[in-house]
């Protein structure tokens, strides 16, 4: 009996001592990622930067535009400088259904290390690294220090991967030249515009609503110049009741000119059956002389004219306007990027947050989406001199870091998104579809994060 | 231990791993998720008990009645149009003639073709500048021209129309099945005693069909209350909210909107609405079968 319970004993510390073994044998390999989700095993090299590590990056937008693919190339090499070892896992879901999976993977607490994001909900609940204190952020522009989803409440989560306009009118600016056209200036001048350019045959401005998103981001942005430009209160007013979403006479223009612009038949026909790939190639195709898009169609266009062997032009841009001609430009970053809060590699995701911000690596990033840098000592020479011409625009105009997005809850907005589409579908405008946006204010108000 | 308690014991132990799975993937969820309709929840911050709040509000949301209604007319439609053409198209087929093993299989084709791949190209010929308005206007009817998916008139009517591409040819080969299970005695016994054409068919061909009538119009109604697929990926419930379907209010409410909590109520007041109407239309179809 005794010698068999010596037997075990030594069994036991021969399995003991092989898994230990086990464990150990791991330096020096590649690490999986661990079940966690957070996909990296800690080598005894804990301290040096020759460690193996596999760092998760999610994000939405990295596709096979060629600025992209340069991007990932470049903070990967980037990345091999400061630790040879390791591993970049780019977990990227191309669309919103990221935004769904990394708060499911959030509250499993199995998000990516290093997390590109958009909103301000990751910040307030806390999955976001408090980022504040990392050398980049005194390098940071006034502008990209007011960005609101890269800041909440005071603090600095993330960093601004540029400064981009909101959205506004691209033009063709052959057709214009063609029919002797000047960008207008105010909404009966775009009417008057409008006009002609379908009375050449052409569509004056080509939608792809079928991407609700469009139909979000033009009307946003005309709220921007008609809410915001003669009152710079209007966001915190509608938030505070002061202005009602139901009876709001900007809101209620807003949609009267939809509804002109469609009666007028200023809009294509098939505006709510195409997407907005499908309104770029009309765009592009020179069938439709405007598209109301973002900052990243100057690199857009010249991709669709290419690939479909369209006749290239130069294209201009003018920012939506009210009825008087007040503008304001909303600019603020598409794209933030921080580091989990739970992250088991918080300082190399903050090392990787912060080798992005490289001249390098962030500067040909701008370059192709458009957009304005972030950091005082990066320059940005852009492809296309409508960019040239528009970070001039934008530094003439009113410009403002948030939109009435920022002051009303998802609901409701989704709801004026909602009048909208049924007014451009040839529905007369109701204004008692706008009950539906107040209703739900004041249902979701508390799920409201202001700026 | 008596033999009883072993039987019990083997019992459990057989029923145990398959009780553990059921129980970490559906009853704690969905315990979890009846708690979540009580609160005011986006997904990511601590959840906020509101009591009652998300159930009062599902009976004044615009886009939960658009989408009722529009699940009723997909209901009725189902009931009134798709069941009887299905049942009268597998009739037809159930005749013997030259192609019928063709037709057959061409009614059932587009039950293994992909909703996505369907609605995508679905998508293509509805637009304003596609294939069924290209049609109109060939025969001089480009005054009927319009945006079949983009309007608020025809969004859903056309959503309509195109489920029944698939569902009428499933629901087809299940009445088929039923009538190719009715012995061939019974139509010859009804024969000699002089039933011939519709009198046959209801006295003797529609009582024996009873048990595949009850579930066609079990998938039929089912299928109608949970329709998702089609104006999620075609119309995504627009314009306004005339093609919402309740399934997508729910959905939307969680994943654009980010009120989980009001969502979970919605999909807990569906799931109910679905038992409930389900389990009525069995009661009242599974008395009228006939057992040989």
């Amino acid at each position: 009996m005794k010698a068999r319970w010596k037997l075990l004993t030594t069994a036991a510390v021969l399995a003991l001592s092989t898994a230990l073994a086990g464990c150990g044998g791991s330096n020096g390999q590649d690490a999986a990622p661990s079940a966690s989700g957070n996909g990296q095993q800690q080598t005894k090299a804990q301290d040096t930067n020759d460690k193996n590590f596999t760092i998760r990056v999610g994000a939405w937008f990295l596709d096979d535009r060629p600025h992209m693919q340069v991007f990932k190339k470049a903070v990967e090499e980037k990345y091999k400088t400061l630790y040879p070892n390791a591993q970049i896992q780019w977990d990227v879901v191309l669309g919103s259904t990221y935004f769904d999976k990394l708060r499911a993977q959030f509250a499993s607490d199995s998000a990516p290390d290093v997390v590109f994001y958009q909103g301000q909900e990751f910040a307030k609940s806390g999955n976001l690294e408090d980022l504040s204190d990392e050398p980049w952020v005194s390098r940071l522009t006034d502008g990209a220090k007011m960005d609101v989803q890269s800041h909440y409440n005071g603090n600095t989560y993330a960093l601004p991967m540029g400064m981009a306009i909101g959205g506004g009118v691209w033009y063709n600016k052959k057709i214009f030249a063609d029919l002797d056209l000047q960008p207008p200036k105010t909404i009966d001048d775009w009417m008057q515009v409008n006009e002609k350019v379908k009375a050449a045959g052409k569509v004056p401005v080509t939608l792809g609503f079928k991407d609700s998103w469009t139909a979000s981001m033009f009307l946003s942005q005309w709220f921007v110049s008609m809410g915001f430009s003669t009152d710079p209160q209007y966001g915190m007013k509608v938030y505070n009741g002061e202005i009602k979403l139901a009876d709001d006479p900007a809101i209620r223009n807003v949609m009267e000119t939809f509804e002109k612009m469609k009666k007028q038949e200023h809009f294509n026909k098939n505006a709510l059956s195409i997407d907005w790939p499908q309104s770029g190639q009309m765009f592009a195709s020179g069938d439709a002389a405007m598209i109301m898009q973002g900052a990243w169609m100057p690199g857009t266009n010249a991709d669709n004219i290419q690939k479909g062997g369209f006749e290239p032009f130069d294209i201009g841009f003018f920012p939506l306007m009210d009825d008087k001609g007040n503008v304001s430009i909303q600019l603020s970053s598409n794209e933030a990027v921080g580091v989990n809060a739970k992250s088991k590699l918080k300082k190399e995701a903050k090392d990787l947050v912060n080798l992005i911000t490289n001249q390098e690596i962030i500067a040909p990033f701008n370059k192709g989406e458009g957009s304005l840098a972030v950091l005082s000592d990066v320059t940005v020479q852009y492809d296309y001199p409508v960019l040239d011409e528009l970070v001039d625009l934008v530094n003439k105009s009113n410009v403002i870091p948030y939109r009435l997005q920022n002051f009303i809850p998802a609901s409701a907005h989704t709801s004026l998104v909602e009048a909208v589409t049924k007014v451009v579908s040839g529905v007369k405008f109701d204004p008692k579809d706008l009950e539906a946006a107040q209703d739900n204010f004041e249902k979701d108000k508390a799920t409201v994060i202001l700026p | 231990m008596g033999l009883q308690r072993k039987q019990y014991a083997t019992a459990i132990g057989f029923l145990a791993p398959a009780f553990a799975i059921f129980f970490v993937f559906f009853y704690f969820p969905f315990l979890q998720s009846v708690y979540y309709s009580f609160t005011e929840w986006n997904g990511l911050s601590a959840p906020r008990i509101i009591g009652l709040d998300n159930y009062k509000r599902l009976f004044d949301d615009p886009r939960m009645i658009d989408g009722l209604y529009n699940t009723l007319k997909m209901v009725v439609f189902g009931l009134l149009i798709q069941n009887p053409l299905a049942l009268l198209i597998a009739v037809l087929l159930n005749r013997k003639f030259r192609t019928r093993a063709f037709l057959r299989t061409a009614f059932y084709l587009p039950v293994i073709i992909s909703l996505v791949v369907a609605s995508v190209i679905f998508g293509q010929i509805l637009r304003y500048d596609g294939f069924v308005n290209g049609l109109l206007t060939a025969v001089g009817l480009d005054a009927f021209a319009v945006d079949w998916l983009g309007t608020v008139k025809f969004s859903f009517p056309s959503i309509i129309v195109l489920s029944q591409w698939q569902a009428i040819g499933y629901c087809a080969m299940i009445y088929l099945a039923g009538l190719q299970s009715i012995p061939p005695d019974m139509f010859e016994a009804a024969e000699i005693e002089g039933a011939r054409g519709f009198v046959l068919f209801r006295h003797i061909t529609f009582p024996m069909l009873m048990p595949a009538v009850s579930i066609v119009l079990f998938l039929t109604i089912v299928g109608a209350l949970r329709l998702f697929d089609l104006p999620y990926l075609l119309t995504g419930g627009g314009p306004g909210t005339s093609s919402y379907t309740l399934f997508l209010a729910v959905y939307n409410s969680a994943f654009v909107n980010q009120n989980f909590g009001y969502a979970t109520a919605g999909g807990i007041m569906l799931a109910v609405l679905i038992i409930l109407v389900a389990g009525l239309q069995m009661a009242i179809t599974r008395k009228r079968e006939v057992e040989l």
